[in-house]
């Protein structure tokens, strides 16, 4: 009905149920891959065996000299691995196709520059628009790359793991955090200021780095040396006066501070009783002492960052100490875990930072052994070609190849999709259901068009006839209609000149032409050649109105005139082929699945 | 010089040396960059503090849709209903009085959320405009004979401005309209609700009056004088002068008498009523430049102003009514709710309190007695001033479809 536009809930049964089937068909391909893969390792193994038996290569027994990873790297690739499997296990949420946008995307970027606002909605229209093909590719990719650097221990595979690690948390964090929230008033290191995609992206860097860079122990200390800056920094912006910091609630009926009412909000979510408790519990205790509460967070936040910068080992391990501990309380009590409520996507910032507080003195204080250039360039050659290689660096690299195959399987969907505008049919199906196949003739109608000529059914023979009804005083669904089916005639390109577009008038009130022609003004549609919108005597309509179901009726008391939302697509000989809700939905990503689907319909009518 | 077991270490020896002096040179550099980039990070984050902060800011100017209008014998009220916090929900109505009944008199067929206008025009009869909402771009515009009769609708090519008089009646039964969209301005139609033509641009009238000690612009009330003289009323971009202008000999002139002393006003009301033009003033800056009531016999000149009321702090206009008679009356609301009236009649001196009116009121209709509206959802509650007190005189259930728009 119009006026009623509904919007997909994130639960929708058809699009929990897509995305499920999207993840089990790229779950066989990747299948497939791993199978392919151990096939292939199983024959270079073979091949191995054989030359080493017959020796007919000359190809000397594999005797490695393996230089063990630094243990700082080591540590950073693993927990940054199981970060990002976290991740990706995360991105499986049934709420995530539809919830992301609406419960992560624009509310990170609400508030913030509109230029800020402008790049966010590049990924919230992509996202949108294809929400299946997003969602299963967040999780692949993330699960890709969670897997790739936990496999991938050495080497060229490891670092560009590394490399695509940073690459898709600079993504993240441009489209998912908003640039981390960077420019928006009001962030808080509490909050997760400057991102967590950011620390990702440090993570993914270092990993890229040379294993050489990793020898010294001045990684360590640069690294020690960047947080603590931050953690100055990030004390400064929280005792900045003026910002809400220092606010707890004086009075119930007083409006919270800033960290009372997000700690207050983060409770609502649903979670465990116990978790919700806890920060519930914090919340009030930062209402009644909100000043002590951020006196403290300034003075650990200072005294952290101060003792990473001495550079002195004891007071580096002490700031290292208190740096996690604090962040691990922020965590708990205002972050709230980071990932429930449906739509979680991340544990949010503490977690990378305390790992990247760990790895720095690890980085500092463990320094790696030493190794000569050729050890740490080419670390497990045994021989030449790959067939040379010992068996455990092929195994690797053959579980680094099936990772950065399921990124792939992830990322290509996804790309592919970024080049259609168009958004996919399944939302419209969503709410208006999918489309009627019918097969009876079409009802007859003669009426005059906005220009006040005559059209009957007749005269369309032998062009397909998308055939709607409007209002043309609505102030909601039907110019969102007449877009879509312009949309649609765009899309169709060449065969349009194929098809007519007519609409029939369907307010009691509104029968004469000039309100058609004020409605196709104001809706542009007098650049479609095969449109026409049609009027005629209440009589006349009120007749056709029964023959299609359309249920039409004036109202009262400031309401629009009320009618059903449908689109019929007639074939060239007179015959109803199509018949399907056409609520344009609250979204314009909704908006043009509807026009996806009008193109679709006429094809497979133009096909017949 | 270096032992001769030694010389194939060298390069090891070399290497370490070097990477030993590399890691002194990047601590002491370290140190010193580290500072830096915590002096540079503060910076930042300094100036990303800035961004929060609250800007100051300036007084805008809200104007009050809703208003009465009313005819030797019939006044109209335009009210908004339904859940007044939602857009969605918000509903504007329209009531005319007839026989000393109020009825429910909405133009039908069309979404009123964007608001509705009426000018009063001959005898008991109406001419009703229905604002653009959510996607609709233009106006639709209808006309009734009387309360409760039947409507005959028609549409405007653009939207009509959001203003009480945005619509005016000639008294051959044409009508006048002032227009937003890409090229606002007045438009007229001499028959029919759906044949319009452009009279004036908003730009040809700023440009007419330029040199006339007012830029008007942006036009924001019409009426037609005795006569059949077009008048608009907007606010002065530059110049003291009332801002009010009338066309006459095919071209704009401003209106003589009246001088605002260089204060900002915005003409909300202007109407042709018995005995002259009358016209309502406000000013972004209500508390310290009041509302104003100006007058004069014919609309041309000899336009004469009251002395201004000023708006107490923290109170803000909420409706106007033109009676008649010439009597005008504002409706205010303090930050607590708490509504209150005052009313003057052309060539009063001042303005006269009427004082607190019941709860939830909007529109007071002057007359004998006094009328307030007032809306509690979707119900319209009529209370008549009798003996000092209110006293609920009528109750109109209006049918508000909730949701129906959203």
């Amino acid at each position: 009905m119009t006026g009623m536009h509904r919007g997909v809930g994130s639960g929708n049964p058809l699009i929990v149920s897509a995305f499920h089937t999207s993840l089990a068909h790229q779950f066989l391909l990747i299948g497939v891959i791993v199978i392919v893969l151990s096939l292939a390792w199983n024959a270079m193994r073979a091949i191995q065996f054989r030359r080493q038996s017959t020796g007919a290569s000359n190809i000397p027994a594999p005797s490695v000299i393996r230089v063990a990873e630094p243990q700082a790297r080591l540590v950073l690739r693993l927990l940054f691995g199981a970060l990002w499997t976290l991740d990706g296990l995360l991105q499986l949420q049934p709420s995530m196709p539809i919830g992301l946008p609406g419960g992560v995307l624009t509310p990170a970027a609400s508030g913030a520059p509109s230029w800020v606002q402008h790049v966010v909605n590049v990924g919230v229209t992509l996202w949108s628009n294809h929400p299946i093909t997003a969602a299963a590719s967040a999780v692949w990719i993330q699960l890709g790359i969670g897997l790739w650097l936990l496999v991938a221990p050495r080497g060229a595979w490891s670092r560009c793991g590394g490399l695509v690690s940073a690459g898709w948390g600079l993504v993240v964090w441009t489209f998912g955090e908003a640039l981390g929230g960077l420019f928006t008033p009001g962030g808080s290191w509490l909050f997760g200021l400057p991102g967590a995609a950011l620390f990702y992206v440090v993570a993914g860097l270092l990993l890229a780095l040379p294993e050489t860079a990793w020898r010294s122990v001045v990684l360590g200390r640069r690294l020690l040396r960047f947080l603590g800056a931050f953690f100055i920094a990030m004390g400064v912006l929280q005792a900045w006066p003026g910002r809400g910091t220092w606010a707890g609630q004086a009075t119930p009926r007083a409006a919270p501070g800033l960290v009372t009412a997000m700690v207050r909000q983060m409770a609502q979510v649903p979670q465990p009783g116990v978790f919700a408790s806890a920060v519930r519990s914090f919340g009030s205790f930062d209402a009644a002492h909100g000043w002590a509460v951020n006196l403290f967070v300034v003075i650990a936040l200072i005294g952290v960052g101060v003792c990473l910068l001495t550079g002195d080992p004891r007071l580096v391990l002490i700031g290292v100490i208190a740096g996690v501990v604090v962040c691990l309380a922020n965590w708990v009590l205002v972050q709230d875990f980071g990932f429930f409520g449906g739509v979680g996507t991340d544990p949010n910032s503490m977690l990378p930072t305390s790992f990247l507080l760990v790895v720095g003195y690890l980085a500092m204080v463990v320094p790696a052994p030493a190794s000569t250039a050729a050890q740490v360039a080419r670390p497990e050659v045994a021989g030449r070609g790959i067939v040379g290689r010992s068996p455990v660096y092929l195994l690797q690299a053959a579980a680094a190849l099936c990772a950065a195959a399921v990124v792939v399987i992830g990322a290509a969907p996804m790309a592919l999709a970024s080049l259609d505008p168009h958004a996919d049919p399944i939302l419209t199906e969503a709410i208006n259901g999918t489309p009627e196949q019918a097969d009876f003739s079409a009802f007859a109608f003669s009426l005059v068009n906005e220009h006040g000529r005559r059209v009957t059914l007749a005269q369309l023979r032998g062009h397909v006839v998308v055939l709607t009804f409007l209002d043309p005083v609505c102030t909601t669904d039907c110019p969102l209609i007449a877009q879509q089916l312009r949309s649609a005639n765009d899309q169709l390109g060449a065969a349009s000149k194929h098809v007519e577009f007519v609409a029939i008038d369907a307010n009691p009130t509104f029968l004469q032409t000039s309100a058609l022609l004020a409605f196709d003004r104001h809706e542009q549609m007098g650049s479609m050649r095969n449109w026409q919108y049609l009027t005629g005597p209440l009589h006349s309509l009120n007749a056709l109105w029964i023959d299609y179901g359309v249920s039409v009726s004036a109202s009262s008391a400031g309401a629009m005139a009320a009618h059903e939302d449908i689109i019929c697509v007639i074939s060239a000989t007179g015959k109803v082929r199509s018949v399907f809700a056409a609520d344009p939905g609250g979204t314009s990503a909704l908006g043009s699945s509807l026009s996806t689907q009008v193109v679709d319909e006429v094809q497979r009518v133009l096909s017949l | 010089m270096r032992s001769s077991a030694c010389s194939r270490c060298e390069p090891l020896v070399v290497a370490r040396v070097m990477a030993r002096a590399r890691d002194l040179q990047a601590e002491r550099g370290g140190a010193v960059r580290a500072w830096t980039l915590l002096l540079s990070a503060t910076a930042v984050i300094t100036a990303l503090a800035g961004c929060g902060t609250p800007a100051h800011t300036a007084t805008t100017l809200v104007l009050p849709l809703s208003s009465t209008s009313s005819s030797a014998t019939t006044p109209w009220a335009s009210l908004p209903m339904g859940i007044l916090s939602q857009r969605v929900n918000t509903f504007w109505e329209l009531f005319g009085r007839t026989a000393g009944r109020w009825v429910l008199a909405t133009p039908p067929g069309v979404a009123t959320n964007g608001g509705v206008v009426a000018s009063a025009g001959p005898g008991s009869s109406v001419v009703a405009g229905v604002l653009p909402s959510f996607s609709l771009g233009f106006s639709t515009i209808a006309t009734a004979s009387a309360p409760g009769r039947p409507w005959a609708s028609g549409v405007l090519p653009a939207g009509l401005v959001a203003t009480p008089d945005a619509l005016a009646v000639t008294p051959s039964r044409g009508r006048i309209a002032l227009l937003t969209g890409a090229v606002p301005g007045l438009v007229v139609s001499r028959r029919g609700l759906s044949s319009w033509t452009t009279l004036a641009s908003d730009a040809s009238i700023a440009r007419a009056t330029s040199r006339q000690g007012c830029v008007l612009v942006s036009p924001s009330a019409v009426t037609v004088a005795p006569g059949g003289t077009i008048l608009v009323g907007g606010r002065c971009a530059h110049g003291t002068r009332l801002p009010i202008a009338v066309f006459k000999g095919g071209a704009w002139h401003l209106v003589r008498g009246g001088q605002l002393g260089g204060v900002d006003r915005t003409v909300l009301r202007l109407e042709d009523r018995a005995g002259g033009v009358v016209a309502l003033l406000v000013s972004a800056a209500a508390q310290h430049d009041g509302v104003v009531l100006a007058a004069s016999r014919d609309g041309k000149d000899g336009w004469t102003e009251g002395v201004a009321l000023r708006v107490p702090s923290g109170s803000s206009l909420l409706s106007t009514s033109l009676s008649a008679n010439g009597e005008a009356t504002i409706v205010l609301t303090s930050s607590s709710g708490v509504r209150t009236a005052d009313s003057q009649h052309v060539g009063a001196p001042r303005w006269s309190s009427l004082g607190r009116l019941p709860s939830g009121t909007i529109d007071l209709v002057p007359g004998a007695p006094d009328q307030a509206l007032a809306v509690a959802h979707s119900v319209l509650l009529i209370y008549d001033a009798q003996r000092g007190a209110w006293h609920v005189v009528q109750r109109i259930a209006v049918p508000i479809a909730y949701g129906s728009s959203g």
